[in-house]
């Protein structure tokens, strides 16, 4: 039951994304439309010359343009079609893409924390299977029934009694969409069942593939795996089986449609039969020719399976990025870092992240002494950087408290009240000047030289071209990681703020390269508090302090 | 019957189909149009009984043809994305050291469908449009119209080329996708550092700022294919209005014209397919360099350094120059040690001081070698797969019965778990401690010569812990254990009372200092 609410919410939340594309692809639906009546207007045409050449002559003129015209017409609106698709298509995907990265990259706190990957992957690919989807779909679905419409009354106006045959069509065809339906659903719960244990084991043999290797069992694991895709393929065979049944009895309404159309229209001729107006060799061959046309939206609809089951796939990984990050999007202004320095408590932490049973941090208690530089080990998924986020103020504790304690009180911390510097630096287009000023845009020529030298960054200015106005290449070029690592060094150092937060500042440096930053951070943290998260020895070595963390809380502290 | 064959026979149906669907129109335009002429003068000899017998046998086959080339083609198309899963496994199971997430499965197995679906979407519209071109030409020329024939051909050639043109330029997207991954990752990592600056919002709009270039370049290659489909479409009018001026100004009489120019047309729709399936196409080979490329940007493990050895001759485990690197709170410094047969090793160390890598650094190394011995690790992420306890027992040895399972679950004191009870979905249905002392039992059901047990006691009582190794011991007392353990206790034999009885002479060796 749960989880056939899921798949409603999933697909109602599915149907929400079209809007933004909505109004292109309606004009697509339109222009759809209209390639079917120039296609009419393309065969009235082949008819008009048929009628010319059969009183004696030469297709006249007039025969000829329409022929010509309606079939360019109807080129120039599948072309228009296919763009207004591509343009919607680009609208749901860009609305989407927005609200990933506004949900991932907000301007307030963040509660959750994203895995990079998973995110990345979800907003560069995942987001294209939606848009995919609703572009083709959308103007399918409207243009479809106007299509048919179109069609019928055209045959009902040139010759009514191959518009009863295609009437006495149509009925056939809700019952055999409930035959279809009758054929899936019995096959759909094997096939189901079937999907699932395939997919349990891919899932289960790639997840477990280090202990398949550990106990031996690769290769009897591949049976498995082979056995279970055949017992899937000859479900789905038997499901296809069904289903093109379905298809073959549609074929069967078509081909009989145009057999019975062509048997009426042509014994009319010879003089055989006499219903309806009086027959001619235009009107019997135009209604031949349009009916086949009368089927087609209804087949082009069944072809767009596959890409739903895509979309709705996709729709998940999606949708649980942007819960709770489109709620309390309050762009809060940046309140200036407190004067002077800081000393961090933290009293019984605790952090959990939402949805998760699993605490990250237990009953930690710890003290960042001010003006020293504390250093965090630990092995990875410890927690290093769960702590580091908490004493930075990037989000509340779930228990406990976190406090800044200054000369003029205690409060809680707020992001831009500290510097953090992470593993990777993003330089942003500009200058190096202006990439340094990013913290503080109104920064005097004397400070931002200030806070070149104090990161060490001199030399490096001095060598470029046009000093601090020298443009950055494509994601900060011309410079080295150790480089733009002092950049980095250098806009904490110009936000002046008391507390550093550096999370494996030296992370993929080597170690001459790692040495020298080092001495830099030393440089520009002199009398600021700092904690700083690291693998690295010699970092931890040139720290006042050392804390242990495992197991959700802090092992050991010493004093180097 | 072969995947080759079977899609050959689904080809062969689906062109024979298309055949009976252009010939059923054709038929019956020239029938249409001979009854109008023979309507037309008042003693006719025309008789409609042979062009409707006609129209019967293509609508019969047309309905056959086309079930059967959609059943079959499915199956060869099935049968492909089988291939391709079974492929990425060997892949993956022959490089040691990637693991996989969820979702980079999910990505694998959708790009298995689309190389397997590109059978339907890519290759069969290619076919059958090849076929009918030829097929429509001959019966043209046949009639007597090469001119129109030669057309018709022209035009078939231009719209493969307009649609190869577009395919061509909507070149693989996937490198453009690969370095937009790895700038979202960055930029999702920077967050912090952005924030604390005050400079998300300059971050969230170069990011926005890459992703709307990237979708402006998808929108470029979709307007060219747009161009492609208006073109194709144009060159089919254009080659149809000649087609019918031409066989008019040849005298044709109007039953034939009529049955040139709906031949024609039959010919010219499949000719606009290859649009989209030169699409399909590219598709495909993206999906297809996905696969080549799949799980190399998986996380993985630190390699092994080249001075490491380790062997096992049948008496001792002996292990050399394994490199334990430098952690802010010990030195580096290199690790050799040797067991005999019948004794035990006991690794110590606070999690992450690499417990478990130099654990699966020698099962890889021993395993490498050429030799009948069994090396088997049981690490602390092992992973029971969804089945019962003896399917998971059986995956490790094949050939154990009933009674070799229950004295195995008895052996680790499980006796009150049935054979058949299901694990769940990734052992979920058991307890901790259950679970792992099922990966106890699993590991001897391969009656290992060296058996690496990761943190044996996690989730056991002290009293069942020493129960369990002791009975490790007992089903194999030639083997070589080697145990990792989170730390050394101030008292073994109050924590790891096992140790005594494990064997006389054992070792320890402490990853912490």
């Amino acid at each position: 039951m749960t989880s056939e609410r899921a798949a409603a919410e999933a697909r109602n939340w599915l149907a929400g994304t079209a809007a933004p594309g909505r109004r292109w692809l309606l004009v697509a639906a339109g222009s759809q439309t209209l390639e079917t009546a120039f296609t009419v207007m393309q065969w009235t045409g082949l008819a008009w010359v048929a009628r010319d050449v059969l009183d004696g002559g030469r297709p006249s003129w007039q025969g000829s343009g329409v022929l010509l015209g309606g079939g360019l017409l109807a080129a120039a609106a599948a072309w228009s079609t296919a763009r207004c698709q591509s343009v919607g298509r680009q609208r749901v995907a860009h609305a989407l893409r927005r609200r990933l990265v506004a949900g991932l990259l907000p301007t307030a706190q963040r509660h959750a924390e994203p895995h990079p990957a998973r995110a990345a992957l979800a907003t560069v690919e995942l987001t294209d299977d939606i848009a995919d989807y609703h572009a083709q779909t959308l103007p399918q679905r409207v243009s479809a029934p106007v299509s048919m419409t179109l069609i019928f009354v055209v045959t009902a106006v040139v010759q009514w009694p191959a518009a009863v045959i295609l009437l006495l069509a149509s009925m056939l065809i809700p019952l055999n969409m409930r035959l279809a339906g009758l054929f899936a659903k019995e096959g759909a719960d094997a096939r189901l069942a079937a999907g699932a244990r395939l997919a349990a084991v891919v899932l289960d043999s790639f997840r477990g593939m280090p202990t398949l290797r550990n106990i031996g069992a690769l290769g009897r694991r591949r049976t498995d795996l082979a056995r279970a895709a055949d017992d899937l393929n000859s479900t789905t065979i038997a499901v296809i089986r069904r289903a093109s049944l379905s298809g073959a009895v549609m074929d069967v309404v078509i081909t009989f449609s145009i057999a019975a159309n062509a048997t009426y229209v042509g014994l009319s001729l010879l003089g055989y039969v006499r219903i309806g107006a009086g027959m001619s060799l235009f009107r019997g061959l135009l209604a031949l020719l349009i009916c086949p046309m009368y089927f087609q939206p209804m087949r082009a609809m069944a072809a767009a399976f596959h890409s739903r089951e895509r979309a709705l796939a996709a729709v998940p990984a999606i949708s649980e990025l942007l819960v709770g990050t489109e709620t309390g999007m309050a762009s809060a202004e940046r309140v200036p870092p407190p004067c002077g320095p800081v000393t961090v408590a933290l009293d019984n932490v605790s952090f959990r992240f939402p949805g998760s049973e699993e605490p990250v941090l237990h009953g930690l208690n710890l003290t960042v002494h001010q003006g020293q530089w504390t250093a965090v080990a630990g092995p990875s998924g410890a927690g290093k950087t769960t702590l580091l986020s908490l004493i930075a103020g990037v989000r509340p504790p779930s228990g406990g408290t976190v406090q800044w304690l200054t000369s003029t009180g205690a409060s809680s911390p707020w992001l831009g009240g500290c510097a953090w510097i992470g593993q990777q630096t993003v330089l942003l287009p500009g200058s190096i000047g202006d990439n340094i000023r990013i913290g503080r845009p109104d920064a005097s020529l004397a400070d931002v030289l200030h806070a070149v030298a104090a990161a060490g960054l001199a030399d490096v200015v001095a060598r470029l071209p046009r000093g601090l106005d020298t443009p950055l290449g494509e994601g900060g070029s011309g410079l080295s990681s150790g480089e733009a690592r002092r950049v980095a060094i250098a806009r904490a150092f110009l936000s002046d703020a008391g507390l550093w937060v550096l999370d494996e500042p030296t992370a993929h440096l080597d170690l001459d390269t790692e040495a020298q930053l080092i001495v830099a951070l030393r440089n520009a943290t002199d009398g600021r508090t700092v904690i700083v998260a690291t693998h690295s020895p010699s970092l931890a070595h040139s720290a006042d302090f050392l804390i242990s963390l495992d197991e959700k809380t802090v092992r050991e502290a010493i004093r180097v | 019957m072969k995947a080759k064959s079977l899609a050959a026979t689904g080809f062969l149906l689906a062109v024979l189909a298309e055949a009976c669907s252009v010939g059923i129109l054709g038929l019956s335009g020239w029938f249409v149009a001979a009854s109008a002429v023979a309507g037309a003068s008042a003693y006719s000899a025309f008789s409609y009984l042979a062009p409707s017998g006609g129209v019967r046998a293509f609508a019969l086959g047309r309905i056959s043809a086309g079930y059967a080339n959609r059943v079959v083609l499915h199956a060869a198309a099935l049968r492909r994305i089988s291939a391709t899963r079974l492929a990425v496994y060997d892949h993956a199971a022959g490089s040691e050291d990637t693991s996989w997430s969820g979702q980079s499965l999910d990505r694998v197995m959708a790009d298995a469908d689309t190389t397997g679906l590109a059978l339907i979407q890519a290759t069969t519209p290619v076919v059958v449009a090849a076929v009918m071109t030829a097929g429509g030409c001959v019966a043209i020329v046949l009639a007597g119209y090469p001119i129109v024939a030669l057309t018709l051909a022209v035009a078939v050639v231009a719209c493969a080329m307009l649609a190869a043109a577009a395919a061509r330029r909507m070149d693989d997207t996937s490198r453009t996708r690969g370095l937009l991954r790895t700038e979202l990752v960055t930029a999702i990592e920077a967050w912090p550092e952005m924030a604390s600056l005050g400079a998300v919002d300059q971050l969230a709009r170069r990011t926005l700022g890459r992703l709307t270039a990237f979708e402006s370049g998808r929108n470029r290659h979709a307007a060219t294919t747009a161009r492609a489909v208006g073109g194709a479409r144009g060159v089919t009018a254009t080659a149809l209005l000649l087609a019918v001026v031409l066989t008019a100004r040849d005298g044709a009489t109007i039953a034939t014209l009529v049955f040139v120019a709906l031949l024609t047309a039959g010919v010219l729709a499949n000719a606009e397919r290859l649009v989209s399936a030169a699409g399909a196409w590219v598709q495909a080979r993206q999906a297809d360099a996905h696969l080549r490329s799949a799980g190399e940007n998986e996380s993985r493990r630190p390699e092994i350094a080249s001075t490491f050895r380790a062997t096992y001759d049948g008496d001792r485990l002996a292990v050399a120059g394994y490199q334990l690197p430098e952690t802010p709170t010990r030195e580096a410094r290199e690790i050799a040690f040797t067991v005999a047969a019948g004794n035990a090793l006991t690794v110590t160390g606070v999690s992450g001081s690499g417990k478990t890598t130099l654990l699966t650094a020698i099962t890889t190394v021993i395993r490498q070698q050429t030799g009948s011995a069994v090396i088997t690790a049981v690490l602390a992420d092992d992973y029971l797969f969804t089945g019962t306890v003896a399917d998971n027992i059986r995956l490790a040895n094949p050939a154990a019965t009933e009674a070799d399972i229950t004295d195995l679950l008895a052996a680790m004191a499980l006796e009150h778990i049935d054979p058949q009870t299901p694990v769940g979905v990734g052992g979920r249905g058991l307890s901790g401690g259950e679970q792992r002392r099922l990966h106890l039992a699993r590991a001897l059901a391969s009656q290992p010569d060296v058996l690496l047990i990761d943190e044996p006691t996690a989730g056991l009582d002290t009293s069942t812990a020493a129960d369990v190794l002791a009975a490790v011991r007992r089903r194999l007392p030639r083997a070589v254990l080697v145990l990792a353990i989170h730390e050394t206790p101030a008292d073994p034999n109050l924590h790891f009372g096992v140790g005594a009885r494990l064997a006389a002479n054992r070792h320890w060796l402490a990853l912490d200092r």
